[in-house]
């Protein structure tokens, strides 16, 4: 598996500097809004790593390697979540210093908003990954775009919601955030499992 | 033991279908897949390698089933250079050199530098801008570079001027010093398998119509000029194709079945294919 | 030692090997108990098929030019009477073939032919 990373590494670096460029501005900007869509941006890396492997066909030479359909797919998670992780920290590291400078203590709730944002990422990962495996890039994107819609749309509606009710919650690890984090592991493993399936399948 | 064997083989597709294919690559020897486009190569190629499932018939490839999830790791020992697929185009000769490394449990480096000089390719430089002779050169650099016991080649002479194409076919008569070292090669360029295959399996519309030791299917064909009266007198069966003109008739027949008032020409291979095909078109 | 095969005309292969280099070994340029190269390495430097080198060797060993030495390799066995003379034998009717196209070519008859012959021995009589 560490290939199949390697290779998506080396390609998302020269292929996409703009839009890592992009991500990693949008990381240390202040305000969690901001770090928010890089974190989302993040999440969309695989997909762009997929897109170019169909371009050079890379599926029929990667069957012919000695790769296991688990590691192709498996692989292409692992890239969102280290995208989504290194936004995040990128995020939070910004913001210590933002802190640090200003003399202001670490808001515990802005580092649990990253973290929610990084798990909705990871929702949109699971959503959006198998489809891609069974119905290709094209199709997946817009789906993917439709994704993005609604969760631009839900993050306006709920934006300022959600700030009036961390600040109204102190220190506690909140059963919500629990369930946010738990709720998409849990869905991104049932994902795997379906983009694995899917992916046995789709070339035979 | 035998390298692949392939027996029933069949599958099926809307528009074509492979069917009953049945060949064996013995340990050391250099087999030629022959066919022109769309035959079925490829989708034998991609067959063999389990990249696509097969409908009947079974594969064994260096003594493994190619169903077994112990053919993961025969994988290894398999070099495979495609038609048209290749590695992302961005990526560098050095950079897919990596990849490879950690890709195949054998990758030796060295043998992979050595194979970029050899054949002047540039290490820095990214694949799309690799004319198609490098592009196979570099896939072939790849194949040979993990210790492979078995090279798959799909077309990897196509679309290659004739120097090149020698070179390439010269690294693969090497390649074959080793007698635990066997290549499946197909081509639509007949005359390059002529040169360094030890067997042929032609195949045509999805069936396997020649499967033969290449020396003896040059030693026993042979391509013979008659009138058209003396064409006729021939038994229908002897006949495997025949060319018509003006002024007489070329038949390809068995050296065993030429009369002994004709005169019998030794041919090419290419030619072999080319009667045969058109016999078959004719029937 | 010079192996020369040729795609065109009609011998197979395996028999332009079989012949020359069973030749090589009657006339002496071989000497009994010299190494041949390998099946596999000679195939691979004509770049021709190992079945066809195998078939040349197996038949050089069966009519006893050569012999195999399990493991290390083939080599030219003894010479005896019999093969000398065959070998000779051989080479006296590829000449013959040879005056009878050229005696062809310039429409000289048989009876001619034979007469040039007939003084030619007489040059060197047969003890």
């Amino acid at each position: 598996m560490s290939a199949l990373l390697l290779k998506d590494f080396y390609t998302l670096l020269r292929q996409t500097r703009l839009f890592l460029l992009i991500i990693v501005i949008f990381a240390v900007m202040p305000g969690s809004f901001m770090a928010g869509f890089a974190v989302i941006y993040a999440a969309m890396l695989p997909i762009t790593a997929l897109a170019y492997d169909e371009r050079s066909k890379w599926d029929s030479l990667a069957a012919m390697m000695p790769y296991t359909p688990a590691e192709i797919v498996i692989s292409k998670y692992v890239l969102g979540y280290i995208g989504i992780g290194l936004a995040g920290l990128l995020a939070l590291a910004a913001q210590s210093i933002v802190s640090m400078v200003q003399h202001n203590a670490i808001e515990l709730t802005d580092a649990i908003s990253v973290l929610m944002i990084a798990c909705v990422a990871m929702i949109f990962l699971a959503i959006t990954l198998p489809f891609m495996f069974k119905a290709g890039v094209e199709k997946g994107r817009i789906l993917l775009f439709v994704i993005l819609a609604a969760i631009a749309a839900a993050a306006m509606i709920l934006g300022t919601k959600l700030d009036d009710y961390f600040n109204s919650v102190k220190l506690q690890m909140n059963t919500i955030t629990l369930a946010t984090v738990t709720g998409s592991v849990v869905l991104n493993l049932c994902s795997i499992a379906l983009a694995v399936r899917f992916y046995r399948t789709k070339s035979k | 033991m035998n390298a692949i064997e392939v027996q029933n083989l069949t599958k099926n597709y809307s528009g074509f279908s492979l069917s009953d294919v049945g060949f064996v690559l013995p340990e050391g020897s250099i087999l030629g897949l022959i066919g022109e486009n769309g035959a079925g190569k490829t989708t034998t190629i991609k067959l063999i390698m389990n990249a696509v499932e097969r409908d009947d018939g079974t594969v064994r490839v260096l003594g493994a089933d190619n169903r077994d999830s112990a053919f993961y790791a025969v994988k290894d020992d398999i070099g495979v250079v495609l038609d048209e697929a290749y590695f992302p185009e961005v990526l560098t000769a050095k950079q897919v050199g990596a990849i490879m490394k950690r890709t195949y449990r054998n990758w030796d480096d060295a043998c992979y530098q050595r194979y970029m000089e050899k054949l002047s390719l540039p290490g820095n430089k990214a694949f799309k801008e690799f004319s198609r002779g490098m592009k196979m050169k570099l896939a072939i650099a790849v194949a040979l570079s993990h210790d492979p016991k078995l090279l798959i080649l799909d077309e990897a002479t196509s679309g290659l001027d004739p120097i090149v194409r020698d070179e390439i076919l010269d690294i693969f008569n090497d390649f074959t010093r080793d007698e635990t070292h066997s290549i499946l090669l197909s081509s639509h360029i007949v005359s390059d398998l002529e040169k360094i295959c030890d067997y042929i399996a032609f195949i045509h519309k999805g069936k396997l119509m020649l499967y033969e030791e290449k020396d003896r299917l040059l030693d026993e064909f042979a391509v013979v000029g008659l009138s058209a009266e003396e064409f006729r007198l021939l038994p229908h069966e002897n006949v495997l194709g025949y060319k018509k003109n003006d002024y007489g008739v070329e038949a390809l027949m068995r050296r065993s079945n030429v009369p002994k008032t004709a005169k019998a020409e030794r041919t090419t291979l290419e030619n072999i294919i080319l009667f045969l095909v058109k016999g078959e078109n004719e029937q | 030692m010079n192996l020369l095969i040729s795609n065109t005309g009609n011998q197979p292969i395996y028999e332009q090997i079989y012949t020359q280099l069973r030749d090589c070994i009657v006339s002496g340029e071989l000497s009994a108990g010299d190494a041949l190269p390998s099946i596999r390495a000679l195939a691979k430097d004509l770049r021709i098929s190992v079945i066809t080198t195998k078939r040349a060797y197996d038949e050089l060993e069966r009519d006893g030019f050569i012999y195999t030495l399990a493991g290390k390799g083939c080599y030219v066995a003894e010479k005896n009477i019999e093969m000398i003379r065959e070998g000779r034998l051989r080479d006296i009717e590829e000449h013959m073939r040879k005056i009878v196209q050229l005696s062809r070519a310039c429409n000289l008859t048989d009876g001619e032919l034979i007469e040039m012959f007939r003084v030619i021995l007489e040059e060197d009589p047969f003890e």
